[in-house]
């Protein structure tokens, strides 16, 4: 064989080997401060310039949702909250009755543990304003006060846009769904726009379409006690969303005491017998209010919640750092080696 | 063969694990902090190499400590301190963030996860 062909016959081979390959996908990334959190987009196997368009829609529709969602701020649930105040019937901005409806539905279904008609005690612990809570707590006074007005979703009739409450203690804060109701529009949003795979993550809680190519999204769940550490891995199926609530998001310290901001609607004080809640569901919103319910149960009350809540994937950290999981959830669940205490029951 | 297709032969050889590796080889880049002031990456550092940044944010000066492999906020001119409770990120997916001085940080690269649930 002449030298000249001997050279190029590996070169011609190579390169007809490589033709015949997809380049691989890219992922398009991006990263967003928007819904008063941190975004973070993941598109994979999209062009470029079609991911980055996207991204803009979505956090121009992100911050419109932030805005007409807060709770005390000027804005369509601002207003709604000084209208419900007064207790006679008027027309809320259409954007916040989908909370209104959902919210009553979840209320209902988790027996009141989510109730986003909190506000007012919610206040009281100091989280209505811009400024994280340095505290003091409310005095006991002023929980037993706002007990005894016992505002519930159920407070709230509603006809089309009309809408009314017969309780002037109701004050909504959506702030355990209004994250996953969010997030599942944006998901929605991407699919409408031809997007297939993608995981959108708000905050530490998301939602994922698709696959990351041949393998299905890995997700890693942080541990509630560890600084830095993963207490294990689960991958996510098409439309699935992942949500935690966990007592280290937010909180302040208080005379030596730590308050954090996961309410208990029926005794006024924040729960004390959980650490954190997981909760795989497909619609984000059910995830996000069920994770607060179920911190609100703990390790006592959880399963029960969860049989009404319809919750087939859940994991609860008490506060002695067990791990009480459903069997479908306990399958899932990749521990990554660490030595976890296990309790699965069936709800 | 002339010298001077030898020479574009030899070029061809060498250029190619480079084009392989631009247009077959997904992006990754191996343990990689990347620094974003609103919305703009304004810094892309070596998770292995410890050190200290001050970035700008809108507020003030947010300190941004590496070491060992990992990343956290030191100082942030923000009320809450949410972001210096929240420790030290080393997994590739995790981020966090300063909202009021809008300084956010992620860690990449090498990635166990694709994102972080917490």
């Amino acid at each position: 064989m002449p030298f000249n062909l001997r050279l190029l016959l590996p070169i011609f081979v190579f390169t007809f080997l490589l033709s015949a390959c997809q380049p691989a996908p890219k992922e398009y990334k991006q990263t967003l401060l928007v819904f008063g959190t941190l975004v973070n987009i993941t598109i994979y196997d999209t062009d470029a310039s079609k991911a980055a368009a996207m991204i803009k829609a979505i956090s121009d529709d992100l911050n419109f949702m932030h805005e007409a969602w807060h709770p005390w701020k000027p804005g369509p649930l601002g207003r709604t909250n000084t209208l419900l105040a007064q207790t006679e019937w008027f027309s809320a901005n259409p954007s916040v009755m989908p909370l209104i409806t959902l919210g009553q539905q979840l209320w209902h279904d988790s027996d009141g543990l989510f109730n986003p008609a909190i506000g007012h005690l919610l206040g009281l612990w100091g989280y209505h304003q811009d400024d994280p809570p340095q505290g003091p707590p409310p005095s006991a006074n002023e929980i037993k006060k706002w007990l005894s007005q016992n505002p519930r979703m159920s407070d709230i009739e509603t006809k089309g846009i009309r809408v009314r409450s017969s309780n002037a203690a109701v004050k909504l804060d959506f702030g355990a769904m209004a994250k996953g109701l969010a997030v599942d529009r944006v998901i929605e949003q991407l699919k409408k726009n031809g997007i297939e795979h993608a995981i959108v993550n708000a905050g530490g809680d998301l939602k994922a379409i698709g696959r990351h190519g041949d393998r299905p999204w890995r997700i890693g769940i942080r541990h509630p006690r560890q600084d830095g550490s993963v207490l294990a891995a689960v991958e996510v199926n098409d439309s699935e969303s992942v949500f935690t609530s966990g007592d280290y998001e937010r909180f302040y310290t208080f005379e030596g005491k730590r308050y954090h901001h996961i309410i208990d609607p029926r005794t006024g004080y924040p729960a004390g017998q959980s650490t954190s809640v997981t909760v795989i569901h497909p619609q984000a919103a059910v995830a996000d209010a069920a994770a607060t319910a179920l911190f609100v149960a703990g390790p006592e009350q959880w399963q029960d919640i969860a049989l009404k809540m319809k919750l087939q994937y859940v994991m609860l950290v008490d506060k002695h750092g067990q791990v009480h999981i459903t069997p479908a959830m306990a399958k899932r669940i990749d521990w990554l080696g660490n030595d976890v205490q296990l309790k699965i029951s069936q709800p | 063969m002339t010298r001077a297709d030898t020479a574009i032969l030899i070029i061809a050889i060498c250029t190619l694990p480079f084009v392989y590796r631009y247009y077959w080889q997904a992006e990754t880049s191996a343990d990689r902090v990347r620094i974003f002031s609103a919305d703009q990456l304004i810094k892309e550092l070596d998770l292995n190499k410890d050190r200290t940044v001050r970035v700008k944010g809108v507020l003030g000066h947010s300190h941004i400590q590496i070491k060992d492999g990992q990343v956290r906020f030191t100082d942030s001119p923000c009320t809450g301190k949410f972001c210096i409770h929240k420790g030290w990120l080393s997994e590739g997916g995790d981020f966090n963030a300063c909202l009021p001085n809008q300084i956010s940080i992620e860690v990449t690269g090498q990635q166990q996860f694709d994102s972080m649930n917490f």
